[in-house]
């Protein structure tokens, strides 16, 4: 329609052309008819389009990649009450301090966020959203689910360790999460009991076998264990496996380079049986809390469990309690792998999704709540006040820690190897109820019986997993 | 007659007349017709949409091996794979669930619904307080499943539930493991369900009994007969369609089977069902779509006996 | 006929019954029994109940099955009220419940209109 009236907009005598239906002058000089200008108008957003869709470029002031004010959404799964209030206060401090943003919180239920998340992240999620370092977050950047942020990470890797540094890059090389906390797995115990029976801390597997059943002479169960919730049971694989055949079969098992009918596993399953004797009666039946109380009321000796087991103590509400907790590594068992110290540390971290529909406009905003999170300020003040978990950031102020949160650190340090827990380091269809968790069910039902035929069912079923 | 035009569509000589089953008559105008399509229509094109078209995706899905993230290329598509893994025993918790979805159809068929049935003759007399006793029944029903799930493992919890340390198994250290014994617990969630399915199916039973006409029962009473006699004799064949409503739904609980036990353990090691099989392939952390619709068709297959059996008998007409 | 008669000896009856006291053993065992499965089908419910008057310091230390140390409480109620959102979760109950409410209840309606005989219709 406009084509027969092609010669409307002629520039006006001033030499400012109006551009049609805005009321704006344009103060040019040009010989501009209105398809021109929005032919100028398509092409120009079109363009923008595509710089926009490369991703890494900035979307905000030229100068930073951050921006103040605007808006931020956050998915989180810290649904318990405690680490939710640490959350918002969180927020709230790097909103007044990010010139006002206003950041909306969207917390959903621990296990209903981790169950919903291929659809969460493929949907409408939010721009930035809590999540675990290991396999799972670089399943997710490799499909094109979360969005890199090496800006950020370049103007924050100087506050982290190598150890965190590698465990927050993608298989293409790119950073995709910043570390917030992590906690490790150990071997904890009550110092009173301990004293009581004049027990010593095992440094190696014959001493830890022979405090087993010194502990079960004394009335005690020597080794609390759990195991209705099906992962608990994958810390003492992860040990046992780390310790005898190394940290690089283990996650060579955990991706699938590995097989699981090798001789190597078999040998660890049937190290286990020498302790399973030991463990909690009815463990099958019961919650890893229930286990925490049999450790709080001193029915149990010891217990392999995350740093997270002392919030079960902190819920007893005795401060007596809770400072009776401690914990030692777990034992050497004579391998060339012990001097590795490796251990399940695995770290909580945050990441910025891709589909988010407003994360064009809360790009800079996302990134600078992103940079704020990696300040040792910001995570002390999160550990404070929900304790459990320790900082990852270098800066973090170690004289807030309490004991046993200052032995933690120690210990995870001198780890020369990591892993993020089984669950965390392999396929969440391999891992779960279906997989690892059923597998390691059926075998602690008969310990002591011969593997292979479960071995050859767990190598079967990860075959028929289809590609990731 | 004559005073209505018949030019006018929607009079009453210008529609059909339609005979119902009472042998009574009925005008069914053009008018009628289209409120009538319209009104049965809206639900219909909701079912379509709602309920069919996810159906065919499904079966279509059950031939791919897709994972939920992105789109279904050529190469995803694998034909009867799904099936075969599944059929053959390669996916070894498959047929332990189906065992278990049969097992719970039986006791809730064999011991659930009979003593529901049983409380609601019971509680058919006017006897003081019946309302009492129905309230104590059908209060379970009121509480969502996962509640249940909750308030029974408080009974069954090995080492803190009630039935352990009441009957002093802790502390002499038979600990009977109710959630973890792959072959117990699934009977310890079925007490859990009966206890629900028992109120709900005696407060159904209950509302049949009670259009029961009491003729039928005085004439009984006057002929001799003993209570058992009576309800065996004449209540129980009278009540045919509350009958087939208590077997419809007894069959719809034990397929739809899923809260209890997943709640108690996410449906493993003794606790497979279809319904958690179909959770844990395809909308939980695994989202092996594809191979959890294969599941998902599976259980329309099984169910789909029961539905047409249901079906045929409601569509049979009524005998007058 | 058989039903006019029926009423008669009711009628008859009644009185009878109502002088008596109608206390025939065979209602004491029915009341009995009604009344134990009464108390066990009540007894988890009041189990749960028993436990959420307890602060979660008592449970975690003394386990489920004991006398509550220090008295019932109800600070588990009060947490819930201030720190579970419950505004939030109630209205998304409501949001849920009032809508698939009236909508089954209009669909199920609207689609048995032209369907006068089907089993259980009484007239």
């Amino acid at each position: 329609m406009g084509e027969s009236r092609e010669g409307e907009f002629r520039p006006r005598s001033n030499g400012r052309i109006a551009v049609p239906h805005t009321g704006l002058e344009l103060p040019l000089d040009l010989d501009l008819t209105r398809r021109d200008i929005l032919k100028i108008a398509g092409y120009g957003s079109l363009a923008a389009f595509i710089a926009a869709c490369g991703g890494s470029a900035p979307s905000s002031s030229s100068s930073s990649i951050t921006a103040t004010g605007g808006k931020l959404s956050l998915g989180s799964y810290q649904s318990d009450s405690v680490p939710k209030k640490a959350l918002q206060d969180i927020v709230d401090a790097f909103a007044s301090s990010n010139g006002g943003t206003k950041v909306s919180v969207n917390t959903v239920d621990h296990g209903t966020f981790q169950n919903q998340i291929t659809s969460y992240l493929q949907g409408t999620p939010e721009d930035v959203f809590t999540w675990f370092s290991g396999h799972r977050m670089r399943f997710f950047a490799s499909k094109g689910l979360a969005t890199p942020i090496d800006d950020v990470w370049n103007a924050v890797k100087s506050n982290y360790t190598e150890g965190f540094a590698n465990s927050v890059k993608g298989d293409d090389g790119h950073v995709y999460a910043i570390p917030a906390s992590y906690y490790p797995w150990a071997v904890f115990y009550r110092k009173d009991v301990f004293a009581q029976h004049n027990y010593s801390i095992p440094t190696n597997w014959d001493d830890f076998k022979a405090l087993c059943s010194k502990m079960k002479s004394d009335g005690l169960i020597p080794i609390a264990f759990a195991d209705k919730d099906g992962w608990p049971a994958m810390g003492t694989f992860d040990i046992l496996n780390l310790r005898m055949n190394g940290y690089d079969f283990h996650t060579g098992l955990c991706t699938g380079q590995q097989k699981w009918n090798d001789s190597k596993v078999t040998a660890v399953f049937k190290k286990w049986s020498e302790i399973t004797p030991y463990y909690s009666p009815a463990f099958a039946g019961l919650t890893w809390q229930q286990a925490a109380d049999q450790l709080l009321r001193k029915q149990a000796g010891m217990y392999l469990l995350g740093l997270f087991v002392s919030q079960e103590f902190l819920a007893s509400g005795s401060q007596a309690d809770l400072a009776q907790l401690d914990f030692f590594p777990f034992p050497h068992l004579g391998t060339s792998y012990d001097s590795e110290e490796a251990l399940d540390a695995p770290i909580d971290v945050y990441m910025v999704t891709r589909k988010s529909p407003t994360l064009n406009s809360d790009l800079g905003q996302a990134k600078a709540f992103m940079e704020y999170l990696a300040k040792g300020s910001t995570q002390t003040a999160f550990y404070v006040e929900s304790p459990g978990a320790i900082p990852t950031a270098n800066d973090a102020d170690q004289s807030k820690y309490d004991p046993l949160t200052k032995k933690a650190a120690q210990i995870v340090s001198n780890a020369k190897r990591i892993t993020q827990f089984f669950d965390r380091d392999s396929r969440p269809d391999f891992a779960g109820p279906n997989g690892m968790q059923q597998f390691l069910l059926k075998y602690l039902a008969n310990p002591s019986s011969d593997t292979t035929g479960l071995q050859g069912q767990m190598q079967s079923f990860w075959d028929s997993l289809g590609p990731e | 007659m004559t005073s209505v035009s018949p030019a006018r569509k929607d009079a009453p000589e210008a529609g059909e007349l339609v005979t119902t089953a009472k042998g009574r008559y009925h005008v069914l105008t053009r008018y009628d017709r289209r409120v009538l399509m319209v009104m049965v229509g809206i639900p219909l094109l909701a079912d379509v949409v709602l309920i069919w078209w996810p159906t065919v995706t499904s079966i279509y899905y059950s031939l791919t091996n897709w994972d939920g993230v992105g789109d279904i290329t050529a190469q995803n598509f694998i034909g009867l794979k799904n099936y075969q893994f599944l059929l053959s025993g390669g996916y070894f918790q498959f047929w332990p669930a189906v065992a278990h979805n049969f097992i719970w159809l039986a006791w809730l068929t064999f011991i659930a619904t009979p003593i529901g049935i049983f409380f609601a003759v019971l509680l058919d007399r006017d006897i003081s307080g019946t309302r009492i006793y129905q309230s104590v029944f059908y209060l379970p029903v009121v509480l969502s499943l996962v509640v249940v799930g909750f308030i029974w493992e408080l009974q069954f919890s090995p080492t803190d539930g009630f039935i352990n340390n009441a009957f002093g198994l802790v502390k002499s250290g038979n600990i009977i493991d109710w959630l973890g014994n792959p072959r117990i617990n699934l009977f310890a969630v079925l007490v859990a369900a009966s206890w629900r399915h028992v109120g709900y199916m005696m407060v159904i039973y209950l509302a049949g009994l009670k259009s029961v006409d009491p003729t039928l029962r005085e004439a009984a009473k006057v002929d001799g007969a003993n209570e058992v006699q009576i309800f065996f004799r004449v209540v129980f064949p009278v009540m045919a369609p509350i009958n087939t409503v208590i077997v419809v739904l007894t069959v719809i609980e034990s397929l739809r089977a899923f809260d209890l036990a997943f709640i108690i353990n996410q449906g493993k090691n003794g606790l497979e069902l279809l319904s958690i099989l179909i959770t844990n392939n395809s909308i939980s952390e695994s989202t092996r779509v594809g191979f959890g619709s294969a599941i998902a068709v599976i259980l329309l297959v099984i169910s789909l006996g029961p539905i047409i059996t249901f079906l045929s008998q409601a569509m049979r007409p009524s005998r007058s | 006929m058989s039903a006019t008669t029926a009423l008669e000896q009711k009628a008859v009856v009644r009185p009878a019954v109502l002088a008596g006291r109608n206390i025939r053993p065979g209602r004491v065992v029915l009341h009995a029994f009604l009344i134990a499965m009464c108390a066990l089908w009540i007894f988890p419910l009041f189990w749960a109940v028993y436990s959420s008057l307890r602060p979660i310091s008592d449970t975690v230390t003394h386990g489920y099955v004991s006398l509550p140390a220090g008295g019932l409480s109800l600070e588990n109620f009060k947490a819930f009220w201030t720190e579970a959102d419950l505004p939030y979760y109630y209205a998304n109950t409501l949001v849920i419940v009032v809508p698939s409410v009236v909508l089954i209840l209009l669909l199920a309606s609207m689609s048995h209109l032209h369907a006068p005989s089907s089993p259980g219709a009484s007239t």
